[in-house]
């Protein structure tokens, strides 16, 4: 992959310039820095990802740059649920002009519904996670969300130039390749994304004190870091796998929720603005007057807005749970048991990770062979 | 070997610790070695056999139908163990991987079986699931046709080449650019083979570093693809997995169909046996049957004292309990028992009771000149009742029943004690009541002073106003009807001797009406609702044929009834000029019309004649006066589910004693004469409804059958040599009629009413006595069909045009003749019309228009996404794998060679041109 200037001539004063640049240096001298775990930062690294994918990431892939890497490759992974979502609602309202009356209504009522649900879906997978990852970081120390911002310095850009024309006859000179250096690229990554690769390079030593304490390997240890690094593995599976499959069966409750109730209905009488307020103002009224007419129909139209989103996710909240009205069997009860099955993912995927991770901290507690609180030589 | 496949698909571009991991190795390296390392040997081996590592068990994996289904089962296998692995803790990051697509279909089924109970019918309720398994075949399907499929052909490398590591974990080559196992490519075959792919390239075969440029070019086009295959999928895979369902639903319609149709035939006939053929002496009552014998068991609880019900108490028992039976049950069974449990003599007193009480007092006695002094207030009428003693003192009593002991005694209760007994309320005897209610006016009566008027003494007058008060509290509505009931011990028994019967008739009601829907049901895959759509599109076909319905025409045509007319006549005239397409076209409907029939009544011959005479039979004018027993004897399913609903019917009725309270229920319930034409009984409900179904389509199958003969025989009057112009100008009207005829028109005898005379001819001409077909029509209906349609004619000229009854004068006129639009009384009905008339033709070619633009518009619209997102994928290849200037190509090293041979060969010619002149300039210079 080192780019092949060999041969050629390489224009190394350039590069020894651009490198002795007091902000290059700085930039080259760039760490990988651990963020903490707050939404702010979570929401960040989503934004950045997802934006990223849409405006650089593919740009780079179709020209196949040696650049382009794994990272990038699944950070693309979220264009196809955006744009396949946006394709689907799309055609459906866009498809509607093409239809009778009818057909128009039912089109437009079908993409309403998807929406919906892709929204409901969307909303459930991301904050489920929470219920795993919240309860095990305090409960173990580990919070398998903990990003950081990774820092990759890229392979330089090779720039050929055409020499200029030679003006006597007998000497042609060969292209030029200046090496570029690029900026570095920053990724947000997560510590404890690999169990077989975790970042515990990136953390304070007294990180792996309190996963030991909070585990139950005792205080004031020798070498925390090796003894914290099985329960460390370990919780990484369980919480991963936890969250993975609760986070899914958490966005169907989503999609069972946007199924139930009259969504559509909603989104068609607010969304569409066609219920805005009722103050209708007279012809000759003054701007005042006018602007003020208009301030407090869209003060009633959210105000009604708002209370409609709240009676409609009231009514679908009982259908999902209660079944509609009149129904039985499995149908009453479908959505309960799709509820309990979420729930009962995530409790026993909590219950699992932090008792695994207690009884190892236990178990290599009882089998230590040596006194960790005294000073000991292995000869 | 085994060393360097340490690698991971996490998106890490950079590890730090690899060098920690390799001193890892190199550490556990100095530990004894497992014994497996010994076997081969007979001696310790030296120090080199100990640091020679194994040799790689990693390989490229190769395509084969059978080899990937079998590697589709096992990498299904291997996910479920990640996910166990995950949970114990002990999974590695390509098993962790794994665990999202679990999380995946889990969800998906999650999503899948909730939707099902959104859908009613079978259909949809399977297609959800057929949705996602399309979902995830088109997210596998499309890389491999749309990505990796093409760029194979054009790139000559599989990008999406996948390989079993070191660890038997199933990987793709290309997915991490920066880890690409390149070293598998070891050239035993033409596809792993880099030399092979570099030819396909076209990198100059002398090239130094030949096969790094190839996995370069490799690398380069891989990414290329990844990114492609994450760019297209969101529109690929959604329209794909449109198609997919689209496909599949046009091939299992009929199958569900048909399916249903089994079952009911085999649900009827169980039930059959059950009830009819082999009957038990002591029917023991279904699960079904014993649950909803539970619930009016609770509700008729037998109690010693009374108990009070609210209204709205009894609405929703008689709803629960009649739940899903034809509608009529609940609201009798909730009538009768309501005036069960009204008693004539008692009222349920609470505060809002006495409230209204006190209201209706002060409403009365307001404008009163003597009683306004006497209203009342809330607590008067507490005192009234029972003396009301102060709160202190003695310990009160708390229990409700020795509260509500003291107040039935008269004993006195404290105020606290009062407001717990009218908080559930408490029965109490209407005179108690009153009598209260009359002592406490009284006694403000008596507070009141009067004052002499003329001779009358103020005794007298208060005694006369005390007479006042008592008339007015008897007569005027003063004591409030009792909102709230009262469920007595005979009530409780009454309800009690009925719910056994009536939960047994209810729940096989119920049972007979699910297995009715499996074929007659109101519900998209019913076989009914699937004839109409069957007929629906045959006929647009044959009227509209190929595909005429532009998007353009579509617009125009559509909810245009007008238009469509106009162009369906347009079509239908130069459909019957050739007999052969006219006869093709009309064994076409009948071919419908008989399947349907057969479908419907079974399919042996005894059934087949059977259903003809039922036919005949509905062919009978006041046939549309269904009298289902007529039915009785026709038809096999039908039959059975006649017989029954009326085996059910009797059970009920032998069940329950003669003198029952359920007055409403039993009217509703058990089958009797019926008052009038609109009020349908219960228990031939379901019959009722079927056989108008089997009309409705029979009808109008015929009207598009007729209406066709009547293009036939306008063209034939056309062309024949004696044309008749009075008799063309009819068949003109006619073909408007036929087809575009509503049930106004009828109405009207087709804008005839006062042209009697006119309209005779025309009724001889197009409505036949007897019927009159074409023959060409004749020869291509089955004959039982012809009977039928003949049948219809006939009957539709006897109700717009009756010898005997409509040719009489309309009242309101008296100069002009009017014909009275229709004798029978019951054909007023819009429904009984619908049925007589058939469906409009028009009317049918809107809709199937409509359904047939719509699915296709749907089908264009995903297929034209999918293709265009197909094209575009297909072209993106050949922008991809460009080469960089600095490979050299082999086409130009071919050239070179040409050139450099060519001038060779041009020297070596020139040496050889050379040698014949100098040779002659030897000749020449020897004969000098």
């Amino acid at each position: 992959m080192i780019p092949k200037v060999t041969g050629d001539t390489v224009n190394y004063a350039a590069v020894r310039k651009e490198r002795n640049n007091p902000a290059q240096q700085k930039k080259e001298n760039e760490e990988p820095k651990v963020l903490s775990s707050s939404i702010k930062n979570r929401s960040k690294a989503g934004f950045h990802r997802t934006t990223n994918a849409f405006t650089e990431y593919w740009v780079k892939g179709l020209k196949g740059d040696i650049n382009s890497n794994f990272y990038e490759f699944l950070a693309m992974g979220r264009v196809p649920y955006i744009l396949g979502s946006a394709t689907f609602i799309g055609v459906f309202n866009a498809a509607s002009q093409f239809f009778d009356s009818r057909g128009m209504q039912q089109s437009k009522k079908i993409g309403l519904k998807l929406a919906t649900g892709v929204i409901f879906y969307a909303l459930a997978k991301t904050l489920s996670k929470d219920l795993i990852t919240r309860p095990v970081s305090w409960a173990t120390g580990i919070d398998i969300e903990q990003p950081y911002l990774n820092v990759v310095y890229p392979f330089p850009k090779v720039i050929t130039r055409q020499p200029p024309k030679p003006n006597d006859k007998n000497g042609s000179k060969a292209p030029v390749r200046i090496i570029q250096d690029l900026d570095p690229q920053y990724q947000y990554q997560k510590l404890w994304e690999s169990g077989e690769f975790p970042r515990i390079d990136l953390v304070k030593p007294e990180f792996f004190d309190k996963v030991a304490k909070k585990n139950g390997l005792g205080e004031n240890l020798n070498s925390a870091e090796s003894e914290v690094k099985p329960i460390l593995k370990n919780v990484i599976s369980t919480a991963t796998t936890a969250s993975r499959i609760s986070s899914f069966l958490w966005a169907a409750c989503g999609v069972a929720l946007a199924a139930c109730g009259n969504w559509d209905s909603y989104y068609d009488t607010y969304l569409s603005g066609t219920k805005l307020g009722k103050k209708v103002v007279k012809k000759d009224a003054t701007f005042k007057e006018k602007m003020g007419a208009k301030l407090s129909n869209i003060w009633q139209h959210t105000v009604e807005g708002t209370k409609a989103l709240k009676d409609t996710f009231k009514t679908s909240a009982k259908e999902f749970y209660f079944g509609a009205p009149g129904s039985k069997g499995f149908k009453k009860h479908a959505g309960k048991a799709l509820l309990f099955t979420a729930a009962g993912s995530t409790i026993f995927g909590v219950a699992n990770t932090i008792i695994r991770a207690r009884n190892m901290g236990k178990n290599l507690c009882d089998t230590k062979v040596i006194d960790d609180s005294k000073d000991s030589m292995v000869m | 070997m085994a060393i360097s496949r340490i690698q991971n698909q996490t998106p890490f571009t950079q590890r730090p610790n690899v060098d920690q991991n390799s001193s890892n190795v190199a550490m556990e390296r100095l530990l004894p070695l497992p014994k497996r390392h010994y076997r081969n040997h007979n001696e310790i081996p030296d120090s080199v056999n100990r640091i020679k590592p194994e040799p790689g068990q990693g390989h490229l994996l190769n395509g084969g139908l059978f080899a990937s289904i079998g590697r589709f089962f096992s990498n299904r296998i291997y996910d479920i163990k990640s996910v166990y692995k995950g949970y114990t803790g002990t999974a590695n990051d390509h098993q962790l991987g794994r665990t999202n697509d679990v999380g995946l279909v889990l969800g998906g089924l999650g999503i899948a079986s909730f939707l099902t109970t959104k859908r009613i019918a079978t259909m949809p309720k399977h297609m959800e699931f057929v949705g996602l398994a399309s979902f995830l075949t088109s997210m596998a399907l499309w890389p491999k046709i749309g990505i990796f499929g093409p760029a194979r052909a054009v790139h000559g490398f599989d990008a999406d080449k996948r390989y079993i590591d070191d660890q038997g974990r199933n990987k793709s080559v290309f997915q991490d650019p920066n880890y690409v196992p390149f070293e598998l490519f070891n050239g035993k075959k033409k596809s792993e083979n880099i030399s092979a792919i570099a030819d396909y390239m076209g990198i100059a075969k002398d090239a130094t570093n030949r096969n790094e440029m190839a996995k370069d070019q490799m690398r380069k086009i891989a990414i290329q693809n990844n990114t492609l295959w994450m760019l297209t999928s969101g529109v690929a895979v959604p329209t794909l997995t449109a198609l997919l369902c689209n496909g599949f639903e046009r091939v299992y319609e009929p199958l569900i169909v048909k399916h249903k149709a089994s079952q009911y035939n085999k649900k009827l006939n169980a039930m059959y046996n059950e009830l009819i053929t082999t009957p038990k002496e002591n029917n023991k009552s279904s699960d079904a049957a014993k649950k909803l014998l539970g619930k009016i068991m609770n509700f008729a609880a037998l109690e010693d004292s009374e108990k009070i019900l609210k209204g709205e108490d009894v609405i929703n028992f008689a709803n629960t309990v009649a739940k899903d039976s034809p509608s009529g049950i609940s609201a009798a069974l909730a009538k009768d028992i309501t005036a069960m449990l009204t008693h004539p003599d008692k009222v349920v007193l609470d505060n809002k009771y006495i409230e209204n009480l006190v209201k209706n007092i002060e409403v009365q006695f307001q404008g009163h000149k003597y009683l306004k002094n006497a209203i009342i207030s809330f607590d008067d009428v507490l005192n009234a009742l029972s003396p009301v003693k102060p709160q202190e003192g003695e310990q009160q009593k708390f229990k409700i029943s020795e509260i509500k002991a003291a107040f039935n005694n008269n004993e006195p209760i404290t105020k606290k004690q009062f407001e717990l007994l009218l908080k559930d309320g408490v029965v109490v005897d209407k005179q108690r009541l009153i009598n209260a209610v009359t002592k406490a006016v009284g006694q403000k009566i008596e507070n009141t002073q009067f004052t002499n008027s003329g001779s009358i003494s103020s005794e007298t007058v208060l005694q006369r106003v005390k007479q006042m008060a008592i008339n007015e509290i008897n007569g005027n509505n003063i004591i409030p009807k009792s909102e709230k009931l009262i469920m007595t011990k005979d009530a409780a028994l009454n309800i009690q001797k009925m719910a056994a019967p009536l939960a047994e008739y209810i729940t096989r009601l119920q049972q007979l009406r699910e297995i009715n829907d499996l074929k007659m049901g109101n519900i998209a895959d019913s076989q009914n609702a699937f004839f109409w759509k069957k007929l629906e599109k045959t006929f647009t076909n044959i009227v509209f044929p190929n595909n005429v319905i532009t998007s353009k025409s579509f617009k125009t045509l559509v909810d245009n009834t007008d238009d469509i007319e106009k162009a369906a006549r347009k079509n239908l005239e130069k459909l019957v000029r050739d007999e052969e397409l006219y006869k093709k076209a009309i064994k076409e409907i009948d071919e419908i019309k008989m399947t349907y029939l057969k479908e419907i009544f079974g399919s042996n011959e005894a059934q087949y004649v059977q259903y003809n005479d039922f036919i005949k039979g509905s062919n009978q004018l006041n046939g549309v006066n269904w009298n289902v027993r007529t039915y009785g004897a026709y038809g096999t399913e039908i039959d059975k589910f006649i017989e029954l609903q009326t085996k059910l019917a009797n059970n009920f009725n032998t069940n329950i004693p003669q003198d029952t309270p359920f007055k409403n229920l039993m009217k509703v319930l058990i089958n009797r004469p019926r008052d009038n034409a609109y009020n349908y009984t219960v228990a031939y409900h379901e019959v009722e409804e079927n056989v108008k179904k089997i009309e409705n389509f029979i009808t109008a199958c015929d009207r598009i059958i007729h209406s066709m003969d009547i293009y036939r025989r306008a063209h034939l009057g056309e062309i024949a040599p004696d044309k008749k112009p009075i008799e063309a100008e009819m068949f003109n009207q006619a073909k408007h009629n036929v087809i575009g005829a509503m049930s106004t028109d009828f109405f009207s005898k087709f804008n005839n009413r006062n042209r009697p005379l006119v309209f005779k001819d025309y009724m001889n001409l197009i409505y036949c006595e007897n019927g009159y077909l074409d023959n060409a029509t004749k020869q291509a209906l089955q004959k039982e069909s012809r009977y039928t349609v003949e049948g219809w004619i006939d009957k539709t000229r006897r109700l717009l045009f009756n010898d005997h009854a409509n040719w009489q004068y309309s009242e309101f006129t008296n100069n002009n003749v009017f014909l009275k639009p229709y004798d029978d009384a019951l054909l007023s009905s819009p429904n009984a019309r619908f049925r007589a008339e058939g469906k409009n033709p028009v009317e049918f070619l809107n809709q199937g228009i409509k359904n047939s633009y719509n699915s296709n518009k749907w089908l264009r619209m995903f297929g034209g996404l999918f293709i265009g997102v197909f094209s575009l994928s297909i072209i993106a290849q050949f922008f991809f794998g460009k080469k960089d200037s600095t490979i050299p190509l082999e086409k130009d090293r071919i050239a070179r060679l040409k050139q450099e041979s060519l001038e060779k060969q041009n020297t070596d010619n020139n040496q050889k041109d050379l040698k014949p002149e100098n040779k002659i300039e030897e000749e020449a210079a020897n004969a000098n």
